[in-house]
């Protein structure tokens, strides 16, 4: 049993570790240099002698084919691997730093207070709503540069999600403290401190990583909803006639939805990015889960029905 | 402790109000952000006196002046319809799978379940206009509508497919992980060493226990469904709230508040 939850974890971290290189390294495997020189056309002639018109598909000059300017897509996705990648864990390990700092920390307390997150008229909104918002009129033509925009955008996902993060943990402490094994060190006289150390601090470590993976997935997914609606990660650039917006970094949900009309005719311009979000995705996905295997062969209960 | 309900109600409108004017208010100058914190209660106080007087209820569209409660009332409907169908399929499909069929030998299935779930909403769009348009072009078949084009021909299957597997996967999971942990409970061996049948142990000690937990993850499942809605009306075209809500006027949309409104009634379902 052992070698079956070792797989999923394996693969998914060697993926993600693939991801993280691509991301640092990216550019220079890029195989042109075609990165901020948005206004060059490419036109080029094929074996018939016939003047063709970017986008071209995947060929052998360009592996992912080109967009409708003629950007070679993969080096467009090696470019703006970073952003995707980086953002998202950075934006992920700094909510469960915060949230599950304060989430502990309230739930070793003896009081019996109890967050209970509440309906109000603010419940229908979704959280990238909220920073679309406040973003709207800053992230287009912006005029200060990417790094603020990249950094503002990190800060208020991070905001949103501190809450989400600080529930689970709490829950979850409040809940280990109250286990058995913990009551029993109490009443041995066993102190806080060690109890924290010894019993609750292990226990949780697993699940704390276990909501890093998940919150990464969580801030791609925000990152990719605002893209829809164009404001891309790090800032848009806007065309007119006719009305265009582009994703200055390149960041892949960036890419996504600057080409999601795509889909009718050349498909590879949102096919190649989007093939790359989703295996970024199911290398977070295996993570989690190998993680949540190894959760339960530590604390499996027997099953009593079987089905 | 009534009155600190109270007050953090008070506060979301506030927030709400001022959520609104934000797009009208931070934009970008000559090379930093411009932050005009004295226009918030500038638009807000005009805002809320014609609530009073009935100024507030008109909003601008294009150049003609439309009564607020005589458009909204069609957008409303639509993005309500849509949520309440997916919704119903949601809660009964997910009960019948969560806590009845599914088996957790099949690491296969299990997996690509898992898999949709956390695909975002968008991309779920993308990969299903994808799948028609390939099948059309390799077997020139035409399926279903890909987006809607106009009033009079609303793309359905589609975003009802899309607005249905997300939440339906969750509450799978949730609900199939509570169910679970039922079965390690104590009184599953005791009904299955009195001799109680498979059948009977499940309708009758399983899903009541199951389903508390049902109802504390539909708040969760109803906000996952209202954010897709956003997404997914901008996507496909449909003529719901949303539209409404993103062609910004010089004024700011109580639309939000609709919307919110609409959450609150799927609630009470």
């Amino acid at each position: 049993m052992r070698t079956r939850h070792n797989i999923k974890l394996v693969v998914g971290l060697v993926m993600l570790l693939l991801f993280v290189v691509l991301a640092i390294f990216g550019p220079s495997f890029a195989p042109y240099e075609e990165d901020y020189s948005k206004k060059i056309k490419y036109v080029q002639t094929d074996e018939g002698e016939q003047l063709r018109a970017a986008p071209f598909p995947p060929s052998k000059e360009h592996v992912f084919g080109t967009d409708k300017w003629g950007y070679d897509i993969l080096t467009l996705m090696l470019y703006g691997a970073k952003y995707t990648v980086f953002a998202s864990i950075a934006v992920a390990i700094i909510r469960v730093i915060i949230g599950g700092f304060f989430g502990m920390y309230h739930g070793l307390q003896k009081k019996e207070h109890q967050w209970t997150p509440r309906v109000t008229v603010l419940s229908g909104i979704p959280p990238f709503v909220i920073i679309y918002f406040v973003m709207i009129g800053i992230n287009i033509q912006s005029s200060v540069g990417t790094m603020s925009l990249v950094l503002f955008q990190c800060m208020l996902m991070i905001i949103l999600g501190i809450p989400g993060v600080y529930q689970v943990v709490l829950a979850k402490t409040i809940e280990i403290r109250e286990s058995p094994f913990v009551l029993a060190s109490q009443t041995v006289g066993g102190n806080k401190i060690h109890i924290v150390k010894e019993h609750i601090f292990p226990t949780l470590k697993g699940n704390l990583l276990l909501i890093l993976v998940n919150e990464v997935i969580l801030v791609l997914n925000l990152i990719g909803q605002l893209a829809i609606f164009n404001l891309f990660f790090g800032g848009t650039e806007l065309q007119v006639s006719p009305t265009i917006y582009l994703s200055i970094t390149n960041e892949w949900a960036g890419l996504i939805g600057q080409s999601r009309l795509a889909y009718y005719s050349a498909k590879w311009i949102i096919g190649f990015p989007l093939l790359g979000y989703l295996l970024f995705l199911f290398s977070l996905y295996l993570l989690a889960n190998g993680l949540k295997e190894n959760q339960r062969e530590k604390y499996q209960r027997n099953v009593y029905l079987q089905r | 402790m009534n009155i600190k309900k109270i007050l953090f109600q008070v506060w979301s409108l506030t927030f709400l109000l001022i959520l609104g004017t934000l797009p009208l208010v931070i934009f970008s100058g000559k090379d930093k952000v411009v932050f005009l914190v004295e226009r918030i209660p500038k638009e807000i106080v005009p805002f809320l006196q014609g609530l009073f007087n009935g100024s507030s209820y008109y909003y601008m569209e294009g150049q003609r002046e439309l009564y607020f409660f005589q458009s909204v009332g069609g957008y409303f409907l639509t993005s309500f319809i849509y949520l309440l169908i997916a919704g119903v399929f949601v809660i009964i499909l997910s009960i019948i799978f969560g806590i009845w069929l599914w088996r957790r030998s099949e690491k296969g299935l299990n997996t690509i379940m898992g898999f949709i779930g956390v695909i975002p909403d968008f991309i779920l769009v993308f990969l299903l206009q994808l799948l028609v348009v390939y099948i059309y072009e390799a077997t020139g078949l035409k399926t279903v509508r890909v987006a809607s084009s106009n009033m009079d021909e609303p793309a359905i299957i589609l975003p009802l497919v899309t607005m249905f597997i997300l939440p339906f996967v969750y509450l799978v999971r949730s609900l199939s992980e509570k169910s679970f942990d039922v079965l390690t409970e104590d009184y599953i061996r005791t009904a299955l060493s009195k001799g109680f049948r498979k059948r009977h142990i499940y309708l009758f000690h399983v899903t009541p226990n199951v389903i508390p937990y049902l109802k504390a993850d539909l708040h969760k499942v109803v906000s996952i469904m209202v954010g897709n809605l956003f997404i997914i009306e901008y996507l496909y075209n449909n003529k719901g709230l949303t539209s409404m809500l993103f062609p910004m006027g010089m004024e700011y949309q109580y639309n939000l508040f609709v919307l919110c409104f609409l959450s609150f009634f799927i609630l009470y379902m």
